[in-house]
């Protein structure tokens, strides 16, 4: 997780599966409800080659776009 | 430093040089485009991250890239495991014989290598040292002392809890990584799974 100097919080999970699915976005989506107002979204690092939406708050995103 | 012969205290600034990024390697920047979803919208992630990687980078095996680290010479110059083996097996006894013993005195050596390989082998998780300390047959004291001399000579990274109160961040039991996934794997003899590659992110978010 990222937390910038204004306490806004970015949460990043790391998934080394090709296909990310909705259930992956739990930890996230929780951690989301419990800091809803520093956290707007989250990012889903993954192994496979798509960038997408997975819910409105977590982007599911190939690691190798980021990093 | 220990031979200079006043203190250099208000005087020294130290900038800490970890292991290099998968950007650094490949000469594209310092690290991951981390900013850019802080910095904007969550509206704007996709276009932005589809714009910036058209002009930067491609699609890498992280299994490979782990194996390699982030030293410059395993990571850019040796192509072959074995080579890259003979690198971290002179790095870890330079590490232990003589880096360490500057920091401070270890009464066994052996007993702080198989630490370091126990801990290789945590990574990503709370590492509960009175269960370390049964495993290993070492004394907790030790176990405590070991895992911190590990931290200050930048082997070991711990990561704590986040929690709104930061008394409590301290409190609760950290995640540990490594600064460098090339030399883990090397003292673990393990595979890359993924939580190397979660600790492949964690050391790009450390530059």
């Amino acid at each position: 997780m990222i937390e910038t100097e204004d306490g806004m919080l970015l949460p990043i999970e790391v998934k080394a599966s090709k296909n990310p699915r909705l259930r992956d976005t739990a930890n996230l989506r929780a951690f989301r409800a419990e800091y809803v107002d520093q956290a707007h979204a989250g990012l889903l690092l993954h192994d496979g080659d798509e960038t997408a939406w997975l819910t409105d708050d977590v982007l599911a995103v190939p690691w190798w776009r980021v990093m | 430093m220990q031979r200079v012969s006043e203190s250099l205290a208000g005087r020294a600034s130290y900038l800490t040089l970890w292991p290099m990024t998968r950007r650094e390697q490949l000469a594209i920047g310092s690290c991951g485009i981390w900013e850019l979803f802080v910095a904007s919208s969550k509206r704007a992630w996709r276009d932005l991250i589809m714009q910036t990687c058209a002009l930067d980078t491609q699609r890498h095996n992280w299994r490979q890239l782990a194996d390699r680290g982030g030293f410059p010479t395993p990571a850019l110059d040796l192509n072959h495991r074995d080579e890259r083996q003979i690198w971290f097996e002179g790095h870890v006894r330079t590490y232990l014989e003589r880096d360490l013993l500057q920091v401070s005195s270890v009464a066994s050596l052996p007993d702080f290598r198989r630490l370091m390989r126990a801990t290789c082998g945590l990574i990503g998780q709370l590492v509960n040292q009175t269960q370390l300390s049964r495993v290993l047959g070492l004394p907790q004291a030790s176990v405590h002392r070991y895992l911190n001399l590990l931290e200050i000579s930048y082997m070991l990274v711990r990561v704590p809890a986040y929690a709104v109160s930061r008394q409590k961040r301290l409190v609760k039991t950290p995640k540990s990584y490594w600064s460098d996934t090339g030399l883990a794997l090397h003292l673990s003899r393990g595979a890359a799974d993924g939580r190397i590659l979660e600790n492949l992110v964690l050391t790009d978010l450390l530059v």
